[in-house]
């Protein structure tokens, strides 16, 4: 039975498979990182890589809220800062088909209600999708963005 | 020359007679008539010529008297205005002196009179203002009268107002003695009030000590609740790091869940035992959160305990400063009542000499009382004096109207008299 790793960001449940991830902190020293777009919070150090951390509340078009815990993906270099880490869950009932977001693959009952299953390929497309947006912005609004 | 009445009229008849004589020796010699016609005519003409002189002695003779007769009327009639002129006086006789002497008495008559009418108007004028000045007089004696009646129910007032005045000063006395009396008792309920404020102070003193041990338990309590709640901050700071702890331990295990996962069925076994870790650690966190909240359930209580003995002790510290103000109330109460006791005394001395002052005072009024019942006598006296006097001023008024009835009866009986020129009323 396929295990997975439930996230909670705001009141909305998500679930990543287990295997697409390598490690969860709590809070760890995050750097600052000059002229990202808001959706990148920062980066950190991990075993000697450094890997961006995205605002998954933010990501999922939600306000951005305060993410006490940060989970490594295994494959996309890239963090996500999320509300709280509900730990390990058995994916039961799978439903295939996205609820909300491009990037998640499938829904599934877990212990605390229904989750949506990320898929890190669709959320890494996303995200690159996100960002080349941002970076096709005029330099003046560059230009602002260093002001401020 | 003087020649009496008696003397003219005889020689009136002497030269009546002579005539007679003589005519009868002229008729015969006239021969006027016949011889026989001579007597009778002789005759005829000697009576005419007798009568005729007779009637003319006569009347020259008797002229003056009835001049006189007729003064003398005039003055029986009262008239004094004339004098008595004898219109005949070449041979004057007793009718001249007749006519002096009533001339003489006209005169005396008509000082007499004017004498007596000037003397009876003055009379009449004096007996009017002594009739005036006597009915002043009796006016002024009946006002004095009055005055001394009213003088006199003004004594007689004046008694029962002094009457009244020495029972108000009995009255009074017997209210001074009260006052003494009550002086005398307030100075014993001073005393007492003395005793009284001194075993309460003593009582206070011992209630200040008791008190004084309480708020020194009472501040040791606080310190020892103090000293309580610093060690239960204490052991939140360390539940708080063993709460960290488990956190850490559960992120560990869940951490090393995955890698598990990730290691296949080489790592199955490792999970079991991650998953057992991570169970511990959501256990251990959740009796670390009860523990969490135990402890700040305590420190609440010890800040509420806090706060009730910081009220306990704020309380205390007014009730030792409420027992001080208490003791110094009653160490207050025990001068006042002191100087309440004194001064009572000191009433209580004066309100004596009050007493001895108002017995002189109502000697003294009884002396007024007395001089006041002579005065009242004296005053009825005096009006009986001044009735008596008002009377006799009546009697005198009616006496000076008698007399001036009198002058003007007199004046009356005087006015008949006319006097002519020389009278002037």
């Amino acid at each position: 039975m396929a295990r997975a790793l439930l996230l909670a960001s705001g009141r909305a449940l998500f679930g990543l498979d287990i295997k697409e991830v390598r490690e969860v902190l709590k809070a760890p020293p995050l750097h600052y990182v000059p002229l990202a777009p808001a959706l990148v919070l920062g980066a950190i150090n991990i075993h000697d890589a450094v890997v961006p951390v995205f605002d998954f509340s933010q990501l999922r078009g939600a306000q951005s809220e305060v993410g006490e815990h940060i989970v490594v993906l295994q494959g996309a270099c890239m963090a996500l800062a999320v509300n709280a880490v509900h730990g390990l869950c058995s994916r039961t009932i799978a439903m295939p088909g996205g609820i909300m977001h491009p990037w998640v693959r499938e829904t599934f009952i877990s212990v605390r209600g229904l989750a949506g299953l990320i898929d890190p390929v669709a959320l890494q497309q996303t995200l690159e999708q996100r960002l080349s947006t941002t970076r096709s912005l005029p330099a003046e609004r560059v230009s602002e963005w260093i002001a401020r | 020359m003087r020649v009496e009445i008696t003397y003219k009229f005889v020689m009136g008849f002497i030269i009546v007679v002579a005539s007679i004589v003589a005519l009868n020796y002229l008729v015969p010699a006239a021969a006027l008539v016949p011889h026989y016609m001579e007597q009778t005519l002789s005759t005829a003409c000697a009576l005419l010529v007798g009568l005729l002189l007779g009637w003319i002695f006569s009347k020259a003779f008797t002229a003056n008297i009835l001049v006189l007769k007729s003064a003398a009327e005039r003055i029986s009639d009262g008239d004094l205005s004339q004098t008595v002129y004898l219109p005949n006086n070449m041979l004057p006789d007793e009718t001249a002196e007749l006519a002096d002497s009533l001339n003489r008495v006209t005169t005396n008559l008509r000082e007499l009179v004017g004498y007596i009418r000037t003397s009876s108007s003055k009379v009449a004028e004096e007996a009017q203002g002594l009739s005036v000045m006597s009915q002043e007089v009796t006016a002024s004696a009946h006002e004095v009268t009055s005055a001394v009646e009213m003088i006199s129910r003004g004594a007689e007032t004046q008694a029962a107002m002094v009457e009244k005045a020495t029972e108000h000063f009995r009255q009074m006395t017997q209210s001074v003695d009260q006052v003494a009396e009550a002086a005398r008792a307030a100075a014993g309920a001073a005393d007492e009030t003395v005793h009284t404020a001194e075993r309460g102070g003593q009582v206070v003193t011992l209630a200040m000590a008791k008190l004084g041990q309480v708020l020194d338990g009472v501040e040791q309590h606080g310190q020892q609740m103090l000293s309580f709640s610093s060690r239960v901050q204490k052991i939140g700071k360390v539940a708080d790091f063993i709460t960290n702890i488990s956190q850490k331990t559960n992120l560990l295990a869940l951490n090393a869940s995955i890698e598990a996962a990730r290691a296949g069925d080489h790592g199955r076994g490792f999970t079991v035992v991650a998953e057992e870790i991570c169970k511990l650690a959501d256990s251990s966190e959740r009796a670390m959160a009860e523990i969490t909240e135990m402890i700040v359930a305590l420190q609440e209580e010890s800040a509420n305990v806090q706060e009730a003995l910081k009220e306990n002790v704020l309380g205390m510290s007014s009730g030792r400063s409420a027992v001080l103000r208490t003791g110094k109330t009653f160490e207050e109460i025990v001068s006042t009542a002191k100087v309440a006791g004194e001064r009572a005394e000191a009433i209580s001395s004066l309100s004596r000499q009050q007493v001895e002052a108002v017995g002189k005072v109502a000697d003294t009024i009884d002396e007024i009382a007395r001089v006041v019942s002579e005065n009242a006598a004296a005053s009825e006296e005096s009006s009986a004096a001044s009735e008596q006097q008002s009377a006799a001023m009546e009697r005198m008024a009616l006496s000076a109207q008698d007399l001036h009835a009198l002058a003007e009866e007199l004046q009356e009986r005087v006015s008949r008299f006319h006097l002519g020129l020389k009278r002037n009323n």
